[in-house]
């Protein structure tokens, strides 16, 4: 079974994966690199011929392969960062100087030391170039073309040193792993942020799509003349308030949450209760009914430290799972179907969130906190939680969660308390709803 | 195209799980179809689950009101009978819209939970889903797909409903079809005729009918609640109906008019519903390729409102809004 993954996997790398021929194909880049062959070359011949006179040089060769630079310098059309002329051109120039051209070196010198250092560098050069599969068949079809003409123009057979095959075999499979793997993160970046412009669409589609529906009635109410247009017309503005702060508020967390591994510290005095209070006072509940199932349970205040504006995207964040799970649960949205209670014990801070909704399995729970984790299909990109968990430990605290399939989940979070004042200490042993007279 | 042998408006309901959308379509959608929303999927198949028992019961009264046709009882006069004691045949439900991406299950998954009744079927899809839509179409499992994006939505929604309220519902029809005559039948597959006949419909703004044969004619109710008989005549069968005139003892004139295709008479109507009132005149109207078919219209003010008329149906119903008639019968008590 594991046999079949893993040549699955080697399959998908090596067949499937579309081929990323120039690697970061920025103009500015190729611009470089033809600066680099143009001069590196000249340069080179000048100092093995000059300066540290080695076995063979050839001017004309090292001039043929120092101007193919300048196709990269000047390409001839405009868009030609990742056009296919470019892609060939590229990768014709690249087997020339780099595989074909330095092994060739490498036998002509007699396989000096220094050519066996260059060789060595090429081979990680190359890999930082091209896709590395298409490096290793570079690399291997420049090894047998240079050998074959080193052969041919010394006419002696050509020995390898063990030492130079050890150091050319080391050489080649760091970079070849090294390859592999960054091609694979970068892959995964890609991937993730499509994830995120996915979820962003999401999120914005039905209240976009309910604009829509909004702009249609206000064409309606615009022939209208009965006595409750106005109050109609009223309703629709309330309405266009609603959704915008909705979309608002979907955009605010989204982007606080895909800021999750770099937050900016900011030390302030947070009272849990007056926390909790107002986060769900702002929430942009779809309906009066979902308002009306979260509960708070107020056992004792506590002052805590932390940025108020993160800790209360940390509960936009809870509210929001809590609201999807009861949701896939087809919740009448009874109240205390999130019920949301804050206390203190022992100079620790504790606010509990416990929803009546679906619940996790075993093996979500394990996974939860971790980014680009994420159970809801195609509607959580799963930096939710971890950018609770940064903040949480940010402010000396923890995040916990207990949940079994269909059960409904709690996250708790512990928070180190500071010293209370008097005021806080009077509010305790009453449960508010904060959107109804409680 | 297809003229429905048996038609009434019936009832539409909403499946999305997103509460705003819903209420705003319940603003913007046309008033005067029997619509209801829900947010949640056991709400909405409990309602299917309810009308799809009345659908069941509908047809099986109007299996034996053919039935008894056959053992000899007047069809004009059980179907008026039917419209004024069936109350509960107003707004069943014969359309489903649901939203294809919802939490709790998808909507494809929802509507293979809906019984097996031959109802309409209608997606709702975000433009990302429209391959799957395209896919649910071809297999049959839908009849229309809408894309929740698009500009005009309120329109096209109301389009599709419209097309959908006027196909032929297919266990009433099949059983209306029956007794027609093959003549009958091929005459009314005219589309000529079909144009003719719709038109006709709507002009007299006819929300139920049902087309009868001996007495061959259509029987209509409009919104208001009252009667309307459209009688036909094939061309070819004017003779016939000359001489059903001259032994009824109708006047010259008119016997006249039957024979030269200006005039139809009520005669087979009135005595279908043992009526003792004298048999109307009313101007033929020639349908169909060549005119072939003949038809007249006869109101039936003297029948007075039959039942619950549809406008008092859709005045009694509760204001339109979201998950406000929520089944007893389902989900967690």
């Amino acid at each position: 079974m594991m046999m079949r993954d893993a040549l699955k996997k080697l399959k998908k790398w090596l067949i499937a994966l579309e081929l990323e021929i120039i690697l970061h194909p920025s103009r500015r880049r190729l611009q470089w690199l033809g600066v680099f062959t143009l001069l590196g070359h000249l340069v080179c011949w000048w100092l093995w011929t000059e300066v540290m006179p080695q076995a063979f040089e050839d001017g004309r060769v090292r001039l043929a392969i120092a101007i193919t630079g300048l196709g990269l310098i000047w390409p001839p059309a405009r868009d030609a960062g990742n056009s296919p002329g470019m892609r060939t051109y590229f990768t014709i120039v690249c087997w020339l100087q780099l595989p074909f051209f330095f092994i060739w070196m490498y036998w002509m010198n007699g396989g000096s030391a220094m050519w066996m250092a260059t060789v060595a560098v090429m081979i990680v050069v190359y890999y930082h170039l091209t896709d590395w599969r298409l490096a290793t068949l570079g690399l291997m079809g420049g090894a047998i073309a240079a050998g074959m003409l080193a052969y041919f123009t010394l006419g002696v057979a050509l020995t390898l040193p063990l030492e130079h095959a050890v150091t050319f075999l080391f050489a080649w499979v760091s970079a070849a792993l090294l390859a592999l793997s960054s091609a694979n993160l970068r892959r995964e970046r890609l991937r993730n942020s499509l994830q995120v412009i996915g979820i962003m669409a999401h999120e914005l589609r039905t209240p976009v799509a309910t604009m829509a529906l909004i702009a249609q009635a206000i064409r309606g109410e615009a022939v209208a003349t009965d006595a409750l247009h106005t109050k109609r017309l009223d309703g629709l503005a309330t309405r266009m308030d609603g959704l915008t702060r909705a979309i608002n508020h979907h955009i605010d967390l989204q982007m606080a949450n895909a800021r999750y591994s770099h937050l900016p510290s900011q030390n302030e005095t947070i009272s849990a209760y007056e926390l909790v209070r107002k986060a769900v006072e702002d929430y942009p509940f779809g309906s009066r009914r979902e308002s009306q199932c979260v509960q708070i349970l107020l056992y004792s205040d506590f002052s805590f430290m932390g940025s108020s504006r993160q800790f209360t995207q940390v509960i936009n964040n809870i509210v929001k799972n809590a609201l999807f799970s009861l949701k896939s649960a087809q919740s009448r949205y009874d109240s205390g179907d999130l019920c949301i209670e804050i206390g203190e014990r022992d100079g620790r801070g504790r606010i509990q969130f416990k929803d009546r909704g679906i619940g996790m399995g075993a093996n979500q729970l394990k996974l939860i906190f971790e980014p680009f984790y994420s159970h809801a299909n195609e509607t959580g990109h799963g930096l939710g939680l971890a950018f609770c968990k940064q903040v949480v430990e940010a402010a000396q605290g923890t995040i916990m969660v207990h949940a079994e399939h269909a059960m409904g989940a709690t996250f708790t979070l512990q928070l180190p308390c500071q010293p209370t004042s008097g005021e806080e200490k009077k509010r305790a042993n009453y449960e508010v709803s904060p959107l109804s007279p409680a | 195209m297809k003229f429905p042998l048996y038609h009434r408006l019936s009832g539409v309901v909403f499946l999305d799980d997103e509460t705003p959308y819903l209420e705003m379509l319940a603003m913007v959608l046309p008033q005067d179809w029997p619509i209801r929303f829900y947010t949640r999927m056991d709400d909405f198949l409990a309602q299917m689950n309810h009308d799809t028992q009345l659908w069941e019961d509908d047809v099986a009264l109007h299996q034996s009101m053919v039935n008894q046709w056959y053992a000899g009882k007047s069809l004009p006069r059980m179907v008026i009978d039917y419209w004024r004691s069936c109350v509960q045949r107003h707004g069943l439900t014969n359309i489903a819209v649901v939203d294809y991406a919802m939490p709790a299950a998808n909507g494809l998954e929802v509507l293979k939970a809906t019984p097996a009744w031959p109802m309409h079927r209608v997606l709702l899809t975000g433009k990302a889903d429209e391959y799957t839509a395209v896919e649910a179409f071809n297999d049959g499992l839908i009849d229309r797909y809408v894309t929740k994006q698009t500009p005009d939505l309120v329109q096209r929604l109301t389009q599709v409903m419209g097309q959908l309220q006027h196909a032929p519902m297919d266990m009433h029809d099949g059983i209306w079809r029956n007794i027609l005559r093959r003549g009958q039948l091929m005459a009314l597959q005219d589309r000529a005729v079909q144009l003719e006949l719709k038109a006709w419909v709507k002009t007299n703004d006819c929300v139920e009918y049902v087309v009868l044969t001996e007495p061959f004619g259509l029987l209509a109710l409009d919104s208001a609640g009252m009667a309307h008989w459209l009688q036909f005549e094939m061309h070819k069968d004017i003779s016939h109906a000359v001489e059903l005139a001259k032994v009824a003892g109708v006047d010259g004139l008119t016997v006249e008019g039957l024979a030269q295709g200006q005039l139809l008479t009520d005669l087979e109507w009135t005595h279908a519903l043992g009526s003792t009132a004298a048999p109307q005149a009313a101007p033929a109207m020639a349908w169909g390729t060549g005119g072939h078919l003949m038809a007249a219209h006869f109101p039936q003010h003297a029948l007075g409102t039959i039942g619950l008329s549809h406008r008092a149906f859709l005045d009694n119903q509760p204001e339109r809004g979201v998950d406000l008639d929520e089944h007893p019968r389902s989900g967690r008590q």
